[in-house]
């Protein structure tokens, strides 16, 4: 991380502002895969992205760029505008805090932290879409925030090259 | 952050650290009240979509747009897997299905037979009542492809948006049964919410018995079947076939919706005959009942052809009666 911000040309500067938040937008597109599966089956990417950049790199994924995210993610998704763009930003204050006081950064910890601000975070969509006048079903969302709570790892991973492209690209 | 005291002069380490302290304030506080904007910004959007459902549904029409093309690429693989699955499953059973349908059909043609006099005989009387049934209008034929990545909802896409007369609230029929019914439309795509999903509610009857109730989707693969029990001595039993009863006079009457699996839990599961997760060519309908649009009138007099009582021998009236004595046909 000490390679950023070294002497660059303001394309590439740019280039790495927008990594964390293109890999967002490209999870949110890939959930809309036509799968033939009749439950949620798909780990939520984008969030658990969003909880991952929040954590590594908080400066290039700022509140109002996950209002931005968010809103791009309920026009994908066909929910009532609001739902994802509250909770997108949400997510991230919670998950930069969290990173204030965490000191030490065990996969456990991190996992379990991640696991928990994803149900918190299925929970309050819940909410909020009850609120929009479009009350889901509980369970299948209970589901897939498992389901992406055990997905960590690999878009732990998955960030983590992105991570080492971004500060090894300029070479 | 909190610094020990160094040996610095007093004016110059008091200066410094006041100006990090404030530049490291002002930028939480900074900070914070932009985080409190975002937020708040958001809860507003949603307020508003509370008060107004339709709100943003053009831009979300538009991303399904975009999405359109996408999807008929990513769905080609999983269409041939599909196709490819079916056709060895096909093979396999081909024999036995065969008889199965010919000791159907068998059953079939003794029934049609009663089933055309039956229908005649209805026609006709339908033509002495001279009661009126609107007809159902189909609009466009589209292809709907399921997308099941999110938990929240049950949606679709159909390859049919506005330019095809593809309007909201438009109920989508598969050829098994109904689908479900349009939310947001694009020019050229829109999307749809399936029967499974957490929030449709589609009035059905049931055929054996004529009761009627919702079928709710739960975001699973089957739908809760929630009715009044409207009688103590039937129940609702494994195989009942659930239809759309035309109440709400969008959906129209007497398409098939699910059927029940499961009659023991409380309520009822009913499984969608339509395959939320594969449902390939579908059609869009208009709203069965046309839109309805009040005018004022006179009301109904009083019957003239009917012995009216108070006054055996008065004259009938010719002038309309007064709201409120009037009596309705």
């Amino acid at each position: 991380m000490s390679r950023i911000g070294r002497s660059d040309t303001p394309a590439r500067i740019a280039i790495r502002h927008l990594v964390p938040a293109c890999s967002v937008l490209a999870a949110t597109v890939l959930m809309m895969a036509p799968l033939p599966l009749a439950w949620g089956v798909m780990p939520d990417f984008a969030l658990l992205l969003l909880i991952v950049w929040a954590r590594i790199q908080p400066r290039l994924l700022p509140p109002w760029a996950a209002l931005l995210l968010g809103l791009f993610a309920d026009a994908t998704l066909g929910l009532p505008f609001g739902v994802l763009a509250t909770l997108y930003p949400l997510v991230v204050v919670l998950a930069r805090l969290g990173e204030a006081r965490l000191e030490s950064h065990d996969l456990l910890i991190d996992w379990g932290f991640a696991a928990m601000l994803l149900f918190l975070g299925y929970l309050l969509a819940f909410e909020l879409l009850g609120f929009a006048g479009r009350a889901p079903a509980l369970a299948p969302m209970l589901a897939q925030a498992g389901l992406s709570a055990l997905a960590y790892p690999l878009v732990t991973a998955v960030a983590a090259r992105l991570q080492r492209w971004l500060v090894g690209a300029e070479g | 952050m909190v610094r020990t005291p160094s040996p610095h002069p007093p004016r110059l380490r008091h200066s410094r650290r006041s100006s990090f302290a404030r530049r490291d304030s002002n930028l939480a506080l900074l900070g914070a009240v932009l985080t409190g904007a975002v937020l708040a910004f958001a809860l507003l959007l949603l307020v508003v979509q509370r008060v107004n459902p339709e709100f943003g549904g053009s831009l979300r029409g538009a991303t399904a747009d975009g999405l359109a093309p996408l999807i008929a690429i990513a769905r080609l693989p999983v269409d041939v897997a599909q196709h490819a699955g079916t056709l060895v499953g096909d093979h396999l059973r081909v024999v036995e299905r065969n008889r199965d349908l010919e000791r159907r059909l068998q059953e079939a043609t003794k029934r049609a037979a009663i089933t055309d006099q039956l229908a005649a005989e209805n026609h006709s009387l339908e033509q002495l009542l001279r009661l009126r049934r609107p007809e159902r209008r189909l609009v466009t034929g589209a292809i709907a492809s399921a997308v099941s990545a999110s938990g929240s909802e049950r949606t679709a896409l159909l390859s049919a948006g506005l330019r095809n007369g593809v309007r909201p609230r438009m109920p989508v029929l598969a050829a098994d049964g109904l689908a479900g019914r349009v939310t947001d439309v694009g020019q050229f795509a829109s999307r749809m919410l399936l029967l499974t999903d957490g929030s449709s509610r589609v009035p059905v009857k049931v055929l054996r018995t004529g009761w009627t109730g919702l079928a709710v989707g739960n975001g699973g693969t089957l739908l809760d079947f929630s009715f009044d029990i409207a009688s103590g001595t039937d129940r609702i039993r494994i195989g009942d076939r659930l239809v759309t009863s035309g109440d709400g006079g969008l959906f129209p009457p007497g398409i098939p919706v699910a059927v029940i699996t499961d009659s023991d839990s409380v309520p009822p599961r009913a499984r969608p005959v339509a395959n939320p997760a594969g449902l390939g060519p579908v059609m869009i309908e208009a709203p069965w009942l046309p839109p309805v649009e009040f005018v004022a009138a006179v009301p109904a007099g009083d019957e003239s052809d009917l012995p009216r009582r108070p006054p055996p021998g008065a004259p009938a009236p010719t002038a309309p009666a007064a709201p409120g004595s009037a009596v309705a046909p």
